[in-house]
């Protein structure tokens, strides 16, 4: 039973830290689906045409 | 004549440049399309988009664009 | 010397001055052309003999007007005080255009050292180049380097670094004695300046500096100050307004221009040897590439070439490398959960939920890696620049300029760097229609959909039918632009094409690896969303109104899906499950296939065993080829992921046309369904 909850746990935390860094990532300008290392959006996003 | 109106493996001579934004007008001239500077078509489509050489380097260029460059027989040197 | 030196990279585009880039970096960035256009500066640090250097790679431009966004960016980057040193990475092989913005380098007056690249590519056409002639015209030190065989790196930091405080200066030598002796102007630049103009231009900028000195003694830098203003240049113009009516009748930007272009064709030459270059190459391929009439077939016969390689090289990869390695994964953590005597719910969220989600996306890996390096490969050899003179008739009937097809061609990577692209381009209307058919250009996410399901129905023909996906995304695509052309009114604006065809070049093997590496590093970056995503998808799937389901027809996430599954009767798709799909794919569109997966119970979809189980339940409820079809069309036209939401919304400024464009979107996915889907049924 321990076992479980502590994956439970671990698997809920993982997805709320993914989540939220999400968050952060779109918040600052960053839409990238891919990583953003290539990505142009990541230097781009921010400006207004 | 209008580049458009060029033969293909032709080099010719720009007379002017008119009838073109102008920021595109700066930008041929930021490539060195000048009065005076040789331009060599290698392709060309029926009416369309040309490929032409200028100061040793290759470009394509739209038709509109390439309506406003005025050109003429390049002196044999 | 500094602490730390920066170092601002700046050329032509497409003179290779992101290679160099990698080359002191050990690179991780793909050299900028056509796919991957550098439009914002990037930094990378190098040390050097104990000192830190900060590589500046600016965007590519060839001048440094105030007409675009890029030349700006730059120019300002240079004249701020963070930038220590210039580097001018000139492409050898294209002396000629790259001078131009090296003199105009050279009077911005901060120190700046020539790194004269593609060293190699003069050697083998067989031209020279007077390495100790040129550096005595321009003044500035010239370093022979070549990014490619990553040779004279080091050379030229040495020369940045003695450089820096321009202690010892380049003597100026040239020929204009004659120019000196017939000249009335009142000083004698010579010595000084490299690039010295007619007595006209000359006496002008006296009078401008003089103003200048007047009303703004803190200035540096007058001369350039003073050539802008004769030039009219918006951005100095504005910023330091002065009363030019005595001096200046009109612009000089021409005759500047022209004069520099006169400079040039001196240095030439001087200092090219054997100008007949060998470029027969290039143009012989040329001749058949961009054929009138072959053209076109050709570019599509290679789109078509580079699908049916994806699908059987990747395939194969799948089948010998991800498979294993998945199954392995999922069998080994299920042992794992067995023996800590786990829960069988988690054990199921964990395996059936996570696991098989987060292993069918990448047991896609091999087919990604295949798409990218094949389109890296069209890139670095130049012909994609080819491309957008194919095309440029077609993108001229359709309202759009031939540079639009650029971003549509990224679409087949990722829709947002493409709708990023879309933003470069001049004219609003043509960026609002650009970015609004740009996501039917199928995304490198949708592959997976596609090698699931025409391998599952069309067996054989799996290649050709995924293959007519992508022709259909363009087809819609084309034909929307063309449709948005009677929209347009009066106010046609001249479309214009206008880019540079760089020489074929064999591929560099090791950019495009790094590149195809950096490209599966970023797959994997998707990762930890799906990760999400198939928990959440678990969850909906699994619990119902009355706690735990019982079996998945009870869940929330089926009872949504029924809601709206009488919308997707007429087009073949009305079966809950697919409309569940269809939902996650907001997520990202792989998800779709996991999706699918467990919403019809199979094991790792993406295997023979898999599809055969697929393809058997799919049969009993009456799901044919036809209506896999529909599916795989309606999943290639309808609303993007999130991500790409997001980058349109951004993009356009508003969620107003953001919702017009989703509804649009949904609109068009559901027409050309229906329409697929009967004329389908036609044929069954």
């Amino acid at each position: 039973m321990l076992a479980t909850i502590v994956i439970g746990v671990a698997i809920v935390a993982y997805a709320g830290w993914v989540s939220y860094r999400k968050y952060k990532q779109y918040k600052a300008g960053q839409f990238c689906s891919c990583g953003c290392s290539g990505c142009s959006s990541k230097s781009s996003c921010g400006k207004k045409e | 004549m209008k580049l458009n109106d060029g033969a293909v493996d032709h080099t010719y001579q720009v007379v002017k440049v008119i009838n073109l934004d102008l920021p595109v007008e700066r930008r041929l001239e930021a490539l060195g399309l000048t009065e005076g500077t040789e331009i060599t078509i290698l392709n060309k489509k029926k009416h369309g988009a040309i490929i032409v050489k200028v100061r040793g380097t290759r470009f394509a260029i739209g038709q509109n664009i390439a309506a406003g460059i005025w050109v003429e027989e390049a002196p044999v040197s | 010397m500094k602490d730390t030196v920066y170092i601002g990279l700046i050329g032509n585009p497409s003179c290779g001055k992101t290679t160099l880039c990698n080359a002191y970096t050990g690179g991780n960035r793909k050299e900028a052309d056509w796919l991957d256009k550098t439009v914002e500066k990037t930094e990378s640090i190098v040390s050097y003999h104990g000192h830190t250097f900060k590589l500046v790679d600016l965007p590519g431009v060839y001048s440094l007007t105030a007409y675009t966004a890029e030349e700006l960016i730059s120019r300002n980057y240079i004249l701020s005080d963070e930038l220590d040193v210039i580097v001018n990475v000139v492409d050898a092989s294209a002396l000629e255009r790259n001078l131009y913005l090296t003199l105009q380098l050279i009077e911005l007056g901060k120190p700046v050292v020539v790194a004269l690249n593609m060293m190699d590519m003069v050697e083998e056409r067989g031209m020279e180049i007077d390495l100790h002639r040129l550096p005595e015209m321009l003044g500035v030190p010239v370093v022979p380097v070549s990014a490619r065989k990553r040779r004279g790196l080091d050379v030229l930091l040495h020369a940045v670094a003695h450089h820096i405080d321009q202690l010892e200066p380049v003597v100026l030598v040239h020929d204009h004695e004659e120019q000196e002796e017939n000249s009335q102007h009142m000083h004698d630049h010579h010595a000084e300046y490299a690039m010295v103009y007619s007595d006209a231009i000359e006496d002008k900028i006296d009078v401008v500096t003089d103003i200048l000195r007047q009303c703004y003694p803190e200035m540096k830098n007058y001369r350039w100050h003073a050539l802008k203003l004769l030039e009219q240049d918006l951005d100095i113009t504005a910023r330091y307004p002065v009363d030019l009516s005595q001096v200046l009748d009109c612009s000089y930007e021409k005759d500047i221009i022209n004069e520099k272009y006169d400079f040039i064709e001196e240095i030439i030459g001087e200092v090219l040897m054997n100008k007949e270059e060998k470029a027969e190459r290039t143009d012989k391929v040329d001749a058949v590439l961009t054929h009138p009439i072959w053209g076109l077939p050709i570019f599509l016969g290679m789109m078509a070439l580079i699908f049916v390689v994806t699908f059987t090289v990747g395939d194969w990869l799948k089948v010998v490398f991800m498979e294993p390695v998945i199954e392995g994964c999922s069998a080994g953590i299920l042992r794992c959960l067995l023996y800590l005597h786990v829960n069988e719910i988690m054990i199921s969220l964990v395996v059936d939920g996570i696991v098989a989600g987060v292993g069918t996306v990448l047991s896609f890996l091999p087919n990604i890696c295949i798409l990218f390096l094949a389109l890296a490969l069209l890139e670095d050899s130049g012909y994609m620049a080819r491309v957008a003179y194919v095309m440029d008739d077609i993108m001229g009937k359709l309202g759009l300029p031939g540079r639009a097809f650029i971003p549509m061609l990224l679409g087949f990577g990722c829709t947002v760097p493409a709708v990023m692209a879309a933003r470069s381009l001049e004219h609003v209307r043509d960026r609002r229609k650009t970015i609004l058919i740009t996501p039917f250009m199928s995304c490198s996410a949708r592959l997976p959909i596609y090698v699931i399901f025409s391998q599952m129905f069309f067996a054989k023909y799996a290649a050709v039918v995924a293959f007519s996906m992508y022709v259909l995304g363009i087809a819609v695509a084309l034909l929307t632009a063309f449709v948005l052309k009677f929209f347009d009114g009066k106010e046609q604006k001249q479309r214009a094409l206008l880019i540079e065809l760089p020489e074929y070049k064999t591929p560099n093997l090791h950019s495009i690896l790094i590149y195809v590496w950096e490209k599966m590093k970023e797959y994997f970056t998707r990762v930890p969303i799906i990760f999400v995503a198939s928990l959440i998808m678990w969850v909906l799937l699994n619990c119902g109104p009355g706690g735990l389901a019982a079996d998945m027809t009870q869940s929330f996430g089926a009872m949504a899906g029924k809601v709206l599954t009488p919308v997707f009767v007429p087009i073949g798709l009305g079966y809950w499950q697919i409309v569940v799909a269809l939902i996650s794919g907001i997520a990202g569109k792989e998800v779709v296939v996991s999706s699918c997966g467990i919403l019809f119970g199979i094991n790792n979809i993406n295997s023979q065993a898999g599809m055969e189980q697929m393809l058997a339940t799919l049969s009993t409820v009456g799901f044919g080829a036809v209506n896999a079809y529909a599916l795989m069309t309606f999943c290639l036209l309808y609303t993007p992921c999130a991500a790409t939401l997001a980058t349109i919304r951004r993009a356009f400024g508003s969620w107003k046309w953001t919702g017009q464009a989703v509804l649009f979107q949904l609109a068009v996915a559901w027409l050309v369904s229906f329409v697929v889907y009967h004329i389908g049924l036609l044929f069954v």
